[in-house]
């Protein structure tokens, strides 16, 4: 009894919502007229809620609501955050006098947050700031400025202080001591000095209580500290790739997820020293080496993860530096290429590690592509090909078994063919996003998938045949420009697919029937967005009538949800798609008494 | 773990007398009755005098929703030895996404829930409310505030000018 009471009386509330959204989401004059007499229902909350509302603003907007009205006009006085953000010198002088420094509230300070960009600050204004951040009884700190050298050494009075955030910490600075600060639980640093590595090292050991450690360095050969907390460790190395990276000793013995990101070069003799028995999980992001030897020793040394990703994304360092272009112009002439980091050992070397998931971007990987489908423990997988040609073979899917997720960015011709074949040997499969050029036929087959994400690119091809035979799949995602062909046929079947977001480009009057064939194939679906992209629809292209009121939105018996965006950039012809939405939302309504959700929106109008 | 398990149910009372019938589990997502049920095991029936049958509903749905969420992530964990990484973070965006459908309220069932959530504290709850308010504060002026709210301004032209005065870089254009 009390089941069936509850649903319906959440059913009520949410059509009740819903409707009124269209409303407002459509914001048609004359449809909402204003309503005069309606309550400030927000002014009676209590005020510690309303507080903490505030709180969840930065101080300049949480200052704006003081002339709401007489209500409001202290309250943000009492926000247990101050959240400050200037550019200008002066208007950080005035923000933080006001806010910081004269704050008069009997309600505590728990989480300031400063951010500066900009000139130096003056120097009178640094001492009161200091004296009052030492006077305070912070929980979470976060200072974004251009030099911290002042500010630095108050820190380690603020004893009761959680979290801290730092950024930026130059040559000049001096760490504080870390003995008092017996509750910081999560640190982000940002140090740009080189001379910095020993001081920082002794300013981490001396934190008790550090878990969580977040450390982004710019300069530095090598890098050595010790913690007998930390669980949890994020390391961005972001050194130009001129410089070298010889050690990282790293003595750890809590340490349970380990993330490292290395962009400037990892010399031949570089190594991670230390121990990390409670290793779980690692995830590795490197750039440039000078030889594969190094990451064998780096995967060494983590051999006992459970969970490990590899990521190497070198095409991206590329544009990041000239002088990578320059070693590899170096490279080529003498006669070697770079050391293609994933050669038939190291990946055995994964396999044995039982590799999870494993990314790839930018290097030429036809002729290892064996050994990557070899590595059976994979669960996700993303792949980005070079230029494949049309005698490329994929090689048998049937030993990923335990492959879930798979992501290909797949380029030039190649047999469509033996791309389903490899597709449908993937047992396990269930989320596929594939990027592709098209030829005239596209078939993706397999029982397993229940995601696809699917996006056809090109000029010069025309889609004929769409073949779509998942049995399984609940959400497709499908983007494509203006290349379905006037023959376009549509094959397969998805008889569980729940949500489906289309996004077509310029899409004219003789493509209408393609689209129509296309959105009968999903026609059961719960949920549709349709989005439609074009520069601007004139007279010769008007804008095409993609769902025909009556004939083929009847067909969407199941429909709960309908989004249609329309990005047009010309604003003449606004009118006429209003008048399109308004007669689809009518027809919506009309046609079809299961719709209970007829979201409709407007965007970019 | 083994005491709750054997699906009690609670009987909870709105103001407005209607009776909802929920699992001990999706009534302990509100602290205040788990602290009457730790206080008092034998209870079974909890009125709650502060709080509308609609919005009872919606406080209802809500548990529901994140203890079903909860108790997937656990199942698989158990099922597989550990979780995988991007099936927990897909479970994630799965509960954000309904909680912004939720979200998709008017400003009064917002500040109803508000007091609910305070009430009953429902911690996830009262967080989602109150960063959704937040969210409609953001990026307006206050005379678009005001509107959202209905909030009636009380102060005269001088007042507001005198305040202004105070915090000249709260109401500049660029930011």
């Amino acid at each position: 009894m009390g089941r069936a009471k509850r649903i319906g009386i959440r059913s009520r509330i949410r059509v009740g919502a819903s409707s009124s959204k269209v409303m407002a989401s459509c914001s048609l004059p004359g449809l909402l007229g204003p309503d005069q007499d309606q309550p400030d229902l927000l002014s009676t909350l209590p005020d510690e809620l309303l507080i903490t509302i505030l709180s969840f603003l930065s101080t300049c907007e949480a200052a704006r609501t003081s002339i709401l009205s007489r209500h409001f006009r202290h309250l943000w006085e009492a926000s247990p955050s101050v959240h400050l953000n200037a550019s200008s010198s002066d208007k950080f002088v005035t923000m933080t006098d006001r806010a910081l420094i004269r704050r008069n509230s009997p309600h505590r300070l728990l989480s300031l947050h400063l951010e500066y960009h900009g000139d130096l600050l003056p120097a009178s204004c640094i001492p009161s700031i200091i004296a009052k951040i030492s006077s305070l009884d912070l929980q979470h700190l976060t200072i974004y400025g251009s030099d911290l050298a002042p500010i630095l050494p108050s820190i380690s009075s603020i004893i009761r202080l959680q979290s801290l955030s730092l950024r930026s910490i130059n040559p000049n600075c001096i760490f504080p001591s870390g003995l008092t600060l017996t509750s910081l639980k999560s640190l982000f640093l940002e140090v740009n000095g080189v001379d910095l590595v020993v001081e920082l090292g002794r300013f981490l050991s001396e934190l008790c209580s550090i878990e969580d450690l977040h450390l982004k360095t710019y300069r530095t050969d090598m890098l050595n500290f010790s913690s007998k907390s930390i669980r949890k460790l994020r390391l961005i190395n972001y050194g130009p790739t001129c410089l070298r990276l010889d050690t990282l000793g790293l003595f750890l013995p809590s340490l349970e997820s380990f993330n490292l990101e290395i962009r400037c070069l990892l010399s031949s003799i570089f190594q991670i020293r230390g121990e990390f028995p409670l290793l779980k999980k690692a995830v590795i992001k490197i750039g440039v080496v000078q030889t594969e030897d190094v990451v064998t020793r780096m995967l060494t040394s983590i051999s006992h993860v459970e969970e490990l990703s590899l990521r190497v994304k070198e095409h991206e360092l590329i544009s990041f530096n000239p002088s990578i272009a320059q070693l590899r112009a170096l490279n080529q002439s003498t006669g070697s290429y770079f050391p293609n980091l994933y050669t038939p050992s190291l990946l055995a070397k994964a396999r044995s590690l039982g590799l999870r998931h494993l990314i790839i971007d930018g290097l030429d990987i036809r002729l290892i592509i064996p050994s990557i489908f070899s590595i059976n423990s994979l669960h996700s997988l993303s792949l980005s090909f070079p230029v494949l040609k049309s005698n490329f073979i994929f090689p048998s899917g049937s030993k990923l078994t335990c492959l879930r997720r798979l992501n290909l960015d797949l380029c030039g011709i190649y047999p469509i063919g033996e791309l389903n074949r490899f597709i449908s040997e993937l047992c396990s499969l269930e989320d596929l996003h594939l990027e592709t050029h098209a030829d005239d036929t596209l078939s993706v087959s397999s029982k397993s998938i229940k995601q696809l994400k699917l996006i056809i690119f090109g000029d010069n091809f025309k889609l004929g045949t769409l073949g779509l035979f998942l049995p399984s799949l609940e959400l497709l995602h499908m983007e494509t420009p203006r290349l379905l062909s006037s023959v376009f046929h549509i094959d397969g079947e998805v008889p569980l697919l729940k949500r489906a977001f289309i996004s077509l480009v310029d899409v004219h009057a003789e493509d209408v029937n393609a689209v129509t064939k296309l959105l009968r194939f999903i026609s059961h679906v719960e949920e549709l967005s349709l989005r439609v992209v074009k520069e601007s629809w004139n007279e010769e292209h008007p804008v095409p009538i993609l769902l025909k009121p009556g004939e083929d939105v009847s067909k969407f018996h199941n429909l709960k949800l309908l989004e249609m965006n329309l990005f047009v950039l010309e604003r003449s012809f606004q009118a006429v798609i209003i008048i399109l939405l308004l007669s689809l939302f009518f027809s919506l309504f009309v046609t079809n008494m299961f719709l209970d959700q007829n979201l409709i929106k407007c965007a970019n109008i | 773990m083994a005491r709750s398990s054997t699906e009690n149910m609670i009987t909870l009372m709105s103001s407005d007398g209607e009776e909802f019938m929920v699992t001990e589990k999706v009534a302990r997502e509100c602290t205040t009755i788990r602290n009457m049920l730790e206080d008092d095991c034998v209870i079974t029936n909890i009125p709650l005098p502060n709080v509308t049958s609609d919005i009872l509903s919606m406080v209802i749905e809500y548990c529901m929703e994140h203890v079903a969420a909860a108790e997937k992530a656990a199942a698989e964990t158990a099922e597989k030895g550990s979780s995988s990484a991007p099936a927990a973070a897909k479970a994630n965006k799965d509960l954000e996404e309904w909680d912004k459908a939720f979200m998709n309220v008017d400003v009064y069932t917002l500040c109803d829930l508000i007091l609910a959530a305070n009430y009953l504290n429902v911690s996830g709850l009262l967080d989602l409310t109150i960063q959704t308010a937040a969210n409609l504060i953001k990026g307006k002026s206050p005379e678009q505030i005001r509107k959202t709210f209905h909030i009636q301004n009380d102060l005269s032209l001088e007042e507001e000018e005198k305040i202004r005065s105070q915090t000249p870089w709260a109401f500049e254009k660029s930011e």
